[in-house]
């Protein structure tokens, strides 16, 4: 293991068994605080188990009783090191919360790990979350980056520009203001420039949709942006093509780029929606069964599955908990003229 | 606030881990080195825990994690002994007679665990080998513990997570 793979399992096993100290004692607080951690990722989730496990195992730690704990209270009396009497408790959470903190930071640095930080190839640094799974970011130059589930982005903090570039899925952008490095973020279809401001983007397999929370970005699409605006720097996509005029978007609007290059911009009515994901909740206004079904399959390891020709066209409004097909499949079975087999591996939502 | 050793057995996490801790313990044990398994397992548990109401959740955490992950063990074990019969029907005969945990492979695991964590003791600073044995083999409560090794309740608090943390890393390294 390298020194920072190491350093990084170090802070992690310190995490988990804080808490199984905590959840010895825990309160109401404590309890929610714990489930979040846990949600956060499969790796808490492990290094949790595994805690508890070796903490049980020590049970039966030295059980022949080989070692002398006077030798040891001697040991550490001659110690200058030893603390005795040490820092009250709330230095103790506190310290919790840093080492929390530092570990987020070494994301950034270390190779390895559960697979967020994929690799950094030259000065590109890869991350990436499971199906399910939600992460946060924050980088050197105190942006943060939230990935949606399922999603990969590289990123590279460079002396006169920020590139981000989406491989797949979903990313929202809260970027710190530097004027002399703008932010650019790009997929397939389209480049989005910022400053200082905050936007999500989302990676679609038609199209890529950017939508502007705070602030103002410029969109081009990717099949007319000049290669010397900074698109070359990118290392699995050569510039292309002539320019055509960068698309100012201002807050609360969303623009869908298509693979051949046309925008289409509109209104957004409510722009928390577009943050919505963040607290895993599906929000649908009008759309069809298809999008819907597409949008929940994002989050599931078995996706549900639309079994015969036109059930993918109805449409439905509704508001949803991403983890949570049921309440799908509840408005769903409202509909008479829908039939939900739930009989095998995966649901199937077919016409009468 | 710093529970006593027979508080902490009575509260409501003492008994989720009470009831499920025991199949759970048995399988992780073996692989808190190796963490290919475990790894499976946490990404099963995981995916199974985000499809649990919030609030159901909050209300019981550590038992509602303990029991999915139970639940999970079962299932990883079924598998397993699943493929032996298409393997080796003898020995998978004795395998569903003879519960896992007792087959004699596992309980030389068992042993070998224990081994490795006695040597992994060793390697720890001396304020945290007292901590441990005074709170994990003698059995003290921590302001007992604390009283013994002249130190404060707090300190004891942390000496237990940091050792239980740094055992943690240690057995990574050695298997």
């Amino acid at each position: 293991m390298d020194p920072k793979a190491r350093q990084l399992e170090a802070l992690y096993a310190q995490q988990a068994s804080g808490w199984v100290e905590t959840m010895r004692q825990a309160g109401p607080g404590d309890d929610r605080r714990f489930v979040a951690w846990l949600k956060e990722s499969p790796r808490n989730v492990r290094d949790f188990l595994l805690m508890l496990s070796l903490d049980r195992a020590l049970g039966e730690i030295d059980a022949r009783r080989l070692v002398s704990i006077e030798s040891l209270i001697a040991e550490v009396d001659a110690s200058p090191f030893a603390a005795r009497h040490g820092a009250p408790a709330r230095a103790g959470r506190r310290r919790w919360r840093r080492l929390a903190a530092a570990a987020a930071a070494l994301l950034l640095a270390a190779g390895g790990g559960w697979g967020w930080l994929l690799h950094s190839r030259g000065d590109w640094q890869e991350f990436a979350t499971a199906t399910g799974e939600q992460r946060t970011f924050e980088l050197e130059d105190g942006s943060v980056v939230y990935l949606n589930t399922h999603s990969r982005v590289r990123i590279r903090l460079a002396a006169h520009s920020r590139d981000v570039r989406l491989l797949s899925g979903e990313a929202l952008f809260h970027v710190h203001h530097d004027a002399a490095r703008p932010f650019l973020v790009s997929t397939d279809d389209a480049v989005v420039q910022a400053v200082g401001t905050q936007f999500d983007v989302y990676r679609r397999d038609d199209d890529t949709v950017v939508s502007v929370l705070e602030g103002r970005v410029s969109v081009t699409p990717a099949t007319s942006r000049n290669p010397s605006g900074g698109l070359e720097a990118h290392p699995d996509r050569p510039g292309t093509g002539s320019t055509a005029a960068p698309r100012r978007l201002d807050a609360s609007e969303e623009a869908r780029v298509s693979h051949a290059g046309s925008v289409s911009v509109r209104e957004v009515n409510n722009v928390s929606d577009i943050v919505a994901w963040r607290e895993r909740r599906l929000i649908f206004r009008d759309q069809t069964l298809e999008q819907i079904v597409a949008e929940f399959n994002r989050y599931r390891a078995t996706p549900i599955r639309l079994g015969s020709a036109g059930v993918g066209e109805r449409v439905y409004t509704g508001v949803f908990d991403a983890d949570d097909a049921d309440s799908l499949l509840q408005v769903l079975a409202r509909d008479a003229a829908l039939e939900v087999d739930r009989s095998g591996e995966s649901i199937i939502v077919r016409l009468r | 606030m710093i529970p006593e050793r027979s508080e902490s057995a009575s509260s409501l996490a003492g008994a989720a881990y009470r009831d499920h801790g025991d199949a759970l313990q048995r399988f992780l044990a073996r692989r808190v080195g190796s963490a290919q398994d475990a790894d499976d397992l946490a990404q099963e548990v995981f995916a199974r825990l985000l499809r649990v109401r919030d609030a159901d959740l909050v209300r019981n955490p550590l038992s509602y994690l303990l029991g999915i992950a139970t639940h999970v063990v079962r299932e990883f074990r079924q598998r397993r002994q699943h493929e032996r019969v298409l393997f080796d029907s003898d020995l998978a005969d004795d395998r569903c007679e003879q519960p896992d945990e007792l087959a004699p492979a596992s309980m030389a695991e068992q042993i070998e665990l224990k081994q490795r964590l006695d040597k992994a003791l060793k390697k720890l600073p001396a304020a945290h080998q007292l901590v441990l044995l005074l709170v994990k083999r003698d059995g003290l409560s921590y302001s007992e513990a604390a009283a013994a090794a002249g130190l404060s309740v707090h300190t004891i608090e942390k000496y237990v997570v940091e050792a239980r943390a740094r055992l943690r890393v240690l057995l990574a390294e050695t298997r």
